[in-house]
Parts: structure tokens; C-alpha cells; sequence
């Protein structure tokens, strides 16, 4: 699984859910009180995720001020975030129970909605702070978050009306008073605000921290992929980090080539091996201006959990040298891109070639050209790991199932931009009799604003400026 | 890396620079699998070891990368006792396997001899200070 899959898969489905309940027309249709507690459990875990995301992109400035009618008009980011944060969390069933016991199509999506929150909500939650969205890509989320509380505002009144029939009468009265909150004004406010600037055309993607466990020599080929796209997002890695992850390949390669019988394979792995030694055992001449972060030694503990796995089978399945030498690959690429990511960015340094003092030089960035010999060396293992992975792929079939490499399949729209249409339609259905008559204000076009001649520009902690104004 | 205040044994950095040397040069194109494999284990307890600091041989550009602590007379001085103490256990299982996996007679004499330097430590940095 792809490192991203958790968050994208879990912030599209809510999408998703959301536009097929607002097609749905819910306030019209029976719901058992089984749907209806499934609703209230993913209604509460909407709330929370919204303010949650609200708040980690936007900061905790002004959340605790009451809302009001000068602050959304000042700062509509904050009173966004000021409404999520009052917003009635509903006592519902729990999502092991509601996507059991859910029965009507409604139920079912509000059920499904609950588990893409709790997809996301994990995502999220194990995402290293430091790569949490900022600048525009914060913007492309404050979007997301604005147009999902649309929807739920939208569909807060239909819940109301649920729960009232199921003799929660509290319960309604919280969502209808929140209703009248000023929730789905501001929230078309913001994501007006939030798109009137340039937005990424790249989608964010979570620097995910989990490692993935290895039980099987099947889990193995997604412990390697996992290894490789954890070393590709780590925010931090030091040179000692590159170092451990690759003695642990090494090791990796070793068992593998005990394990086959295969002449070619085992001495093209046994090749490998070789030309990853000096990668493992030469103490780098490069420093990190990084301390080592605990948070991003996600990495280094991947590695050791696919060591773990090989050295405790005492008996390696035939499988294990060409899912090695086949997964190699990934992992040395991901280890060299690493290695001159950093050097790249300044973040590992060099000993100055003109320092007076070699034994005490002072540290510098790499001059463009400088040869490192820990990405020379990895250079040559790519080469080598290449080479094993060919050779893997013409040993007869029968032993394993190939790792199947990920299908790079088109971004889905975001989630802003699957919301808006429903949203839109079911506003122009009129207004619920039950509101008194009125009919809602239509809001916002929600597309992006044309482009402006200097579109402002601004970073997170001056998102309340981002003003159409 | 641990937290300062740390002071190593005495012994460790001549340890380190002995079997840096042993790693040196690069693996043998013809080399088995055991003697990689020794290779990898005592690489393992070199990092390990490197991980303790305090020898100049810091991977971290900042603080004072050039001169390492005082190492006193004896014992070991350090903020976290406990993972010098894990570190140092793990090295000496590491030099265990390596002697284990070693293929000539003198090098398990080398690697035994850095083995017992690295218990030495382990035992200083236990001791009641």
C-alpha cells in the first residue's frame, strides 16, 4: 500500500459519502435505529476530524474566541475552527457495530463515512508534524475541510430530524440549535477565501510514521515497498539512519542468498551484498544539522522488523531470494534518492576541502560535483540491486508470487471539488418545509477565483488575511 | 544519540578504532557468506557503539563537533545510563555472533579481544559510582 493510500483513500471517501448523502435526500427516508445510531458515531467522528485537521493546518490562533459575528468577518479561518470546535459531538454506536448493523442505503453511507473517518483520522494522527501541510498546500486542506462542513451543516438538520423521531429529543435540539450557528456560512466563507488564492496542483502527501509488520515472506515484499516510501517522506534522516537501513539490506541479502540454490540468483545477490558493504561499514565523512529525531526513525525500525523476520525463520521459504532480489531494488533506489536529497538540501554536510585543519575541518554544504562516498557507494548498489532484480524475474515461476509493482492510477478530484455539485443541487432543491420555509442562501460559486494579477500569497500563520478583499 | 552529559569509558574509542580496522578494506568480491556476515554484526556493534557519541564521531554538525569529552580515569558518566547500557549489550551480542561467523583463527582473536573490551565497558558502566 501505497504510503499516501490511508489519508487519500480515507479524505476521498468522506468526500464521497458525503455527496451520495446529500443526493440521497435523507430527511425523507425511514432510518432504523440502527442507521441512525451509525449516523450519529460518524457525525461525531466528522466533527472531530474537521477540527482536528482545522486545527493542526491552521493553528491554534483564535480558536478559543467565542464566535462571533466580528471574528467571522475578521478572521473566518478562526471562527471556522472557533464553530468545529462547539460543534455537538452526538453519542453514537461504535464503528465495529454500525458497519455491522446498518441497513438502509443511508444508514450504509453513513456508516461507510464513519469508517473513511476513522481511515483518515489515523492517517492524520501518525503523520510526523513537521510534514503537515503548509503554505498553499494548507490552503488546498482548509478547502477540503470548509466544503465538508458545508455538507455536514447541510445535513445536520436531516439528522436532527432522525434522531427526533427516535425520541432523542435532546439530541435534535443540539444540532438544530448548532444549525443556526452560522456553521455553513462561514464554512462557504472560508472556502471561498481558502480558493480566491493559487492552490497546488500537486496533492499533499502524509509522511506516514507506522511500519508495516512482516510475518510472511508475502508481508516482506510490502515491508520492503513500505521501507522504500518511508525513507523517500522521512522529513529527518541522518547519514547514521541511510548507514542502519542498509546494513539491515545487507543482512537482508545474505539470508536470501543462503536460501536459494540458484546459482545465478545467489551470486548476483552475493554481488549485491558486496557492493553494499562499503555503504554499511565506512563511516561517512558527512554530518546531518539534524539531531536525530525519534519520530523519524520510522525507517531505521522498518528495517529492523524485515531483519527480524528473516533471522528468526529457521527454515526460509524458496520464495525468499527472488522477493528479495526483486525488492531490492526499491529499497537501494529510495536509499541513494535519499542520500542526495539531503546532501542536495544542505542538510547533510562536508568537510570544507579548503579547511587548514583536517582533522578539525569546519562543515560545509556539498559543492555541486563533490563525490560522497556514501552515495557512490549506494550509486553502485543501485547497479547491482538492477541487475539482481532482473535475474529474479527469469527464475522459474513455481517458487513465488512476484511482488506486483503499484499501478500509478490518475489523483482523484479533490475533495472540494466532488462536494460542490452535490451541495449546490441539493440547495437548489429548496428548503426543507420543516426550517420554516426559508429558503437557504445559495452559496459561493465554489470554483477557484480566476486568477488575479498578484494573488496573495501568504503563509499559515497569516491565513486570516487571505481575504477576497 | 543519547543525551549529554556523556563521558565514555576509556577504553571504547581504542576498541572502535580496532575494529575499524578490521572493516577495513572493503569486503573481498570472493568474500563467503559468513565472513559478510561477520562483517554486518560487527558493522552493527561499530554503529552502535558510534551511537554512544562523546568521539568526535558525531553524525550531528552541531555542538562541539571537533573536540571529544574528557574521558576521566574511569567509569562512565552519562544522562541515560540505561542506554549506554543497552547499547553496549547489544554490541557485545553483536561481536559474539561475529566471532561465531568469523572463518579465520585470527580474527575471532581480534574480535574476542574487542568483545572483552566492550564487556569491560559494559561492566564500568554498571558499577555504583
Amino acid at each position: 500500500m501505497s504510503i499516501d493510500e490511508d489519508w487519500q483513500r480515507g479524505w476521498n471517501g468522506i468526500a464521497a459519502d458525503l455527496a451520495q448523502l446529500l443526493d440521497a435526500n435523507t430527511a425523507s427516508q425511514p432510518l432504523s435505529v440502527a442507521d441512525v445510531e451509525a449516523a450519529a458515531g460518524a457525525h461525531a467522528a466528522l466533527v472531530a476530524l474537521l477540527a482536528r485537521v482545522h486545527r493542526d493546518v491552521a493553528g491554534t490562533y483564535n480558536h478559543d474566541a467565542a464566535p462571533s459575528l466580528r471574528l467571522a468577518d475578521e478572521h473566518p479561518v478562526a471562527a471556522l475552527g472557533s464553530l468545529l470546535q462547539r460543534h455537538p459531538l452526538l453519542a453514537g454506536a461504535a464503528l465495529t457495530d454500525s458497519l455491522l448493523d446498518a441497513t438502509t442505503p443511508p444508514g450504509q453511507h453513513w456508516a461507510s463515512m464513519g469508517r473513511h473517518v476513522a481511515l483518515a483520522e489515523h492517517a492524520w494522527t501518525t503523520t510526523h508534524p513537521s510534514t503537515l501541510p503548509r503554505g498553499d498546500a494548507a490552503w488546498a486542506v482548509v478547502a477540503d475541510v470548509a466544503a465538508m462542513t458545508q455538507v455536514l451543516a447541510t445535513l445536520d438538520r436531516d439528522l436532527a430530524g432522525h434522531l427526533q423521531r427516535q425520541g432523542r429529543s435532546a439530541d435534535a435540539e443540539q444540532l438544530r440549535r448548532a444549525a443556526g450557528s452560522g456553521l455553513r456560512v462561514v464554512a462557504a466563507e472560508v472556502q471561498s477565501v481558502a480558493t480566491s488564492g493559487p492552490l497546488p496542483a500537486q496533492r499533499w502527501t502524509p509522511a506516514l510514521l507506522t511500519v508495516t509488520p512482516v510475518a510472511s515472506t508475502e508481508d516482506l515484499a510490502r515491508g520492503q515497498a513500505r521501507l522504500a516510501d518511508l525513507l523517500r517522506s522521512a522529513p529527518v534522516l541522518t547519514p547514521q539512519d541511510v548507514r542502519t537501513v542498509a546494513l539491515q539490506q545487507l543482512r537482508l541479502v545474505l539470508t536470501a542468498a543462503e536460501s536459494t540454490a540458484e546459482p545465478r540468483l545467489r551470486a548476483e545477490l552475493m554481488r549485491l551484498a558486496v557492493t553494499l558493504d562499503p555503504a554499511t561499514t565506512r563511516r561517512p565523512r558527512v554530518r546531518s544539522v539534524d539531531e536525530p529525531d525519534p519520530w523519524a526513525s520510522a525507517p531505521v525500525r522498518q528495517a529492523q522488523v524485515l531483519h527480524w523476520f528473516v533471522s528468526a525463520k529457521s527454515d526460509p521459504s524458496p520464495a525468499l531470494a527472488t522477493t528479495v532480489a526483486s525488492t531490492a531494488t526499491v529499497v537501494v533506489d529510495a536509499l541513494s534518492s535519499a542520500a542526495a536529497r539531503n546532501l542536495a538540501q544542505g542538510r547533510w554536510l562536508v568537510p570544507n576541502p579548503d579547511s587548514d585543519q583536517p582533522s578539525a575541518p569546519l562543515w560545509v554544504p556539498s559543492p555541486r560535483g563533490t563525490e560522497v562516498q556514501l552515495l557512490t557507494s549506494l550509486r553502485r548498489a543501485q547497479q547491482q540491486a538492477a541487475v539482481a532484480a532482473s535475474v529474479a524475474g527469469t527464475v522459474p515461476a513455481g517458487a513465488e508470487p512476484q511482488p506486483t509493482p503499484q499501478a500509478t492510477s490518475p489523483a482523484p478530484p479533490a475533495a472540494r471539488t466532488v462536494l460542490a455539485p452535490a451541495l449546490l443541487a441539493r440547495l437548489q432543491r429548496g428548503a426543507d418545509p420543516a426550517e420554516g420555509g426559508r429558503r437557504p442562501a445559495v452559496p459561493r460559486d465554489p470554483r477557484p477565483a480566476p486568477p488575479r494579477e498578484a494573488p496573495p500569497r501568504v503563509t499559515p500563520p497569516d491565513r486570516g488575511q487571505r481575504r477576497g478583499r | 544519540m543519547l543525551n549529554s552529559p556523556r563521558v565514555l569509558p576509556p577504553q571504547l574509542p581504542g576498541v572502535l578504532h580496532a575494529l575499524r580496522g578490521y572493516l577495513e578494506p572493503s569486503a573481498d568480491p570472493a568474500a563467503t557468506i559468513p565472513a559478510l556476515r561477520a562483517r554486518a554484526h560487527i558493522t552493527d556493534a561499530v554503529i552502535r557503539l558510534e551511537n554512544l557519541g562523546g568521539t568526535g564521531d558525531e553524525d550531528t554538525a552541531r555542538g562541539p563537533a571537533t573536540a571529544p569529552a574528557p574521558a576521566p580515569a574511569r567509569g562512565v558518566q552519562t544522562g541515560n545510563e540505561d542506554g549506554v547500557t543497552e547499547l553496549l549489550t547489544y554490541a557485545v551480542e553483536q561481536l559474539s555472533e561475529a566471532v561465531a561467523a568469523a572463518v579465520h583463527a585470527a580474527d575471532i582473536l581480534e574480535l574476542a579481544q574487542a568483545r572483552r573490551s566492550v564487556q569491560e565497558a559494559l561492566v564500568l558502566s554498571a558499577a555504583p559510582r
